[in-house]
């Protein structure tokens, strides 16, 4: 346990440095940061002084190492539009990115999880088939759509819900509708694909050979084992809703770290999306590793391998 | 099961229903206007957008000011002038102005402004010290202040417009990463409360030396999303919203009651950049027979909605003059002034040769930047095809148009808008070879000696004679294509009177609450 423990953190710590160095030499590669900030009534001597007080006229390896060797102390360096602390701007706007995200998820297994069940149980039923319908629509529709749609409808035409911006309840429910809807139809077909695996086991028949009620044999013996892979997916899901976090946040003027993000890579604000992806990367890669922990305490073939 | 869940989330809806009803208090509903970006800072001598510009014009003020008519007009400084050396420039301060913080307005205070915007340690991004080749700042006494300048510049007053007054006390003891979101001023309202990428409070300031404002509570959001924004607006969440497109507002003037929607000519030149340095167009007789082949009446009616008409030459009113007219669309004269330039198309296949070599080029046009720019290069290209330049449009994504922009890579043609400070030197400035952003590389000897003379001159008409010369001159060289002022769009309620500004900004003073009930 202790070897697989260290060789997934060694592992988790590679995968962070790798982000950090794909994303600043790609972002290095497509801009220079001064090409935002100087006025269009510069002249050329101005702007060269501006690249020169910003270290922009160094190699890119040699500022890459300077930021890295700030970063393990933990410190992101100052953003070059806001002038404060990548870091500080990160974690305000984090908590906003966390609940969206959290409900979103929320949400993802509340509705996930019936459907997703009912639809095993009734294999080939109008429940499983409506189940399905509904898991491929949500999986085909674009999130940035689907966001404009649902202003339109909840929002412009029924007024039931506000359209933008955070504050009470009822503005987090269209941002979380719509964050979560691509999760939501993915879970219910991993659900229903894993109950369904279950289901066909011999312990299940040998259950319902004792003369079990079926809803002992489902909740008590299926669902359980059914959870295992449920488990990994929903971890790496929350990783994959704070991504999807950045197009709902700019459609729902959300002010969460995506938005942040989108504005900071336009503005190549170099310190400010070293430090969000990073910061991201990191939540990541943690999560990946807590559920790989969970995984091996569920099913000990996975430590033994 | 699906029985027990569907109650549960019908519930959960209702809850959320309820809830978007509560926190809203009946009467007093702030004036909400939305943005389509974020502020980045809101320390005066950090800041570099309109937005941030638009914002600190309500909480801080310059000693000079624009009026709604671009014109600069008194504001802290009652009035103004320049000494025989035109270097020394006396500015009489407004007597009994108070800082929000209780701080007064003198001498001190302009002074202590002034040697912040270049403070070594602070390094702050302020322009107005270089652009004014500020010497010193001398305090004569409590309402009375000068500014030592090292060369005779004429226009000190226009580039004053963004120097905004700060109290000394508040900017010395607040850290500089507190004071960037807590700006303090005399303006007409106080900012109270900013939520980074939320939104941003203002009260009137009740003890404002213009009167109290008529609209106690300002709310500044910022939704990115232009669908968003109208989508807030028709719901009523909003009370004016910035840029839209000539098309949305269209779409608003035309069904629905209860909104109206705004526009004007603002002061970004959009037109298209020839690269003098590149093969014939060097020739001017080339880059005028290029302004004759583009139909900007076409392009007028098809995209712009019919509003406004082909830019003459770089500089706008009230300034331009009046005897320089827009080139016509005239394409039997194009092609003539291109084989008097000595292009011919020899092998038949409808593109012109210079020197043995088809003229194909690339116009590149920045994505998303500019007001219908992709639309109008287009016109433009297809209108260039048609007297024999193959002109092909190619869309760059704006931070790569902005990085060829500074490695001068862009192509021989190239979409591009420069902004104004509404005033005929700035306006022509963007000519000048040394700006970095002017990829047009025309060096003209008259431009750059006029221009030198322009900048010292002092006397209105001397000036006016030779910013009026300079434009007919850039207009007969044509190292553009010219094509327009953009235009901004808006949309408000109908609750709201108010007229847009050339620049972009908005000043809450001038905008009116109608108390009745809407219109229709």
């Amino acid at each position: 346990m202790g070897a697989y423990l260290v060789r997934r953190a060694v592992r988790a710590v590679l995968v962070i440095i790798g982000v950090s160095f794909i994303s600043f030499a790609v972002l290095f590669l497509s801009g220079d940061p001064t090409d935002i900030l100087v006025g269009e009534d510069w002249t050329r001597e101005e702007v060269q002084r501006l690249r020169r007080d910003m270290g922009l006229d160094r190699p890119w390896i040699v500022q890459y190492a300077r930021y890295a060797g700030r970063a393990v102390r933990g410190d992101f360096g100052e953003s070059l539009r806001y002038r404060r602390p990548a870091f500080d701007l990160i974690a305000e706007r984090l908590p906003a990115t966390l609940e969206l995200a959290l409900v979103a998820l929320l949400l993802s297994v509340i509705l996930a999880l019936p459907v997703g069940v009912l639809s095993a149980i009734h294999r080939g039923s109008l429940i499983d088939q409506g189940g399905m319908l509904f898991a491929l629509v949500g999986q085909a529709m674009p999130v940035f759509w689907l966001g404009l749609m649902l202003i339109l409808i909840f929002g412009v035409d029924l007024g039931w819900l506000p359209v933008s911006g955070r504050g009470t309840l009822a503005h987090l429910t269209l941002p979380a509708l719509a964050l979560s809807t691509y999760s939501i139809a993915r879970n219910t077909r991993v659900i229903r694909s894993s109950m369904l695996d279950v289901l066909g086991n011999e312990y299940i028949t040998t259950a319902r050979a004792k003369g079990l009620s079926e809803w002992i044999v489902v909740h008590l013996h299926a669902l359980r084992n059914a959870m295992i892979p449920v488990v990994t997916i929903i971890g790496l899901e929350f990783g994959h809703l704070l991504g999807g976090a950045v197009i709902v946040e700019t459609i729902f003027a959300w002010p969460g770290i995506g938005r942040l993000m989108i504005q900071a890579v336009y503005a190549k604000d170099f310190p400010l999306v070293q430090a969000s992806v990073t910061i991201t990367a990191l939540i990541f890669v943690t999560l990946n590793f807590i559920v790989d922990l969970l995984y091996s305490v569920l099913d000990p073939r996975v430590r033994l391998n | 099961m699906p029985k027990r869940f569907l109650p549960a989330a019908l519930l959960a809806l209702g809850a959320a229903v309820a809830l978007s009803g509560c926190g809203a208090k009946s009467g007093e509903r702030p004036l909400t206007i939305l943005i389509s970006v974020e502020a980045n800072t809101l320390d005066p001598h950090f800041a570099t957008s309109t937005i941030e510009w638009t914002i600190l014009m309500n909480v801080l003020e310059p000693l000079v000011a624009r009026a709604d008519d671009m014109r600069v007009t008194p504001a802290l400084a009652e009035r103004w002038e320049v000494d025989a050396s035109r270097k020394v420039w006396t500015f009489h301060l407004r007597k009994g102005v108070k800082f929000t913080n209780g701080e007064p307005l003198d001498a001190r205070a302009v002074r202590y402004t002034f040697e912040r915007m270049r403070d070594k340690k602070l390094r702050p991004r302020s322009t107005v010290p270089g652009r004014i080749a500020l010497d010193r700042v001398e305090e004569v006494d409590a309402h009375t202040v000068r500014l030592h300048t090292r060369t005779p510049i004429a226009i000190v007053p226009v580039w004053l417009v963004n120097a905004f007054i700060l109290p000394p006390k508040h900017y010395s003891a607040t850290p500089p990463k507190e004071v960037l979101s807590q700006p303090v001023g005399t303006g007409p309202y106080k900012l109270t409360e900013w939520v980074k990428d939320s939104h941003i409070r203002m009260e009137a300031n009740g003890d404002w030396w213009g009167g109290k404002p008529k609209i106690p509570t300002v709310v500044w959001r910022p939704v990115p999303e232009t669908s968003a924004r109208l989508a807030e607006l028709e719901t009523g969440g909003a009370d004016l919203i910035t840029n839209i497109t000539g098309d949305q507002a269209k779409v608003l003037d035309g069904k629905k009651p209860g909104f109206q929607s705004f526009n004007v000519q603002g002061g970004r030149r959009i037109y298209i950049g020839i690269r003098t340095d590149w093969g014939p167009f060097g020739d001017k007789r080339v880059r005028q027979a290029m302004n004759h082949a583009v139909n900007f009446e076409v392009v007028i009616q098809k995209f712009l909605h019919g509003h406004g008409a082909r830019m003459a030459s770089v500089v706008l009113p009230p300034n331009n003059n009046p005897g320089v007219s827009s080139y016509k669309f005239d394409p039997a004269k194009a092609k003539a002034l291109l084989a008097e330039a000595g292009l011919k198309d020899a092998d038949g296949d409808g593109v012109l040769e210079a020197n043995g070599r088809p003229l194909r080029i690339k116009m590149d046009v920045p994505v998303a930047r500019y007001l219908q720019g992709t639309e109008l290069a287009e016109a433009a290209a297809a209108d260039l095809r048609a007297v024999g330049i193959h002109v092909e449009v190619q869309p760059l994504e704006w931070s790569v148009f902005l990085s060829n922009r500074r490695k001068k890579t862009l192509s021989p043609l190239y979409l591009h808008g420069f902004s104004s400070a509404f005033n005929e030197e700035t306006d022509l400035g963007v000519l000048r070879p040394s700006l970095f952003a002017n990829l047009t590389a025309w060096k003209h000897p008259q431009f750059v000696a006029s221009y030198r003379d322009l900048r010292t001159a002092f006397d209105a008409e001397t000036r006016k004679k030779l910013s009026y010369g300079l434009q007919a001159l850039v207009r007969e060289e044509a190292p553009w294509i010219f094509l327009c002022y953009q235009r901004d769009y808006f949309a408000a309620s109908a609750r709201i009177a108010w007229k847009p500004r050339p620049d972009e900004r908005i000043f809450i003073p001038a905008i009116q609450m109608k108390e009745a009930k809407p219109v229709k």
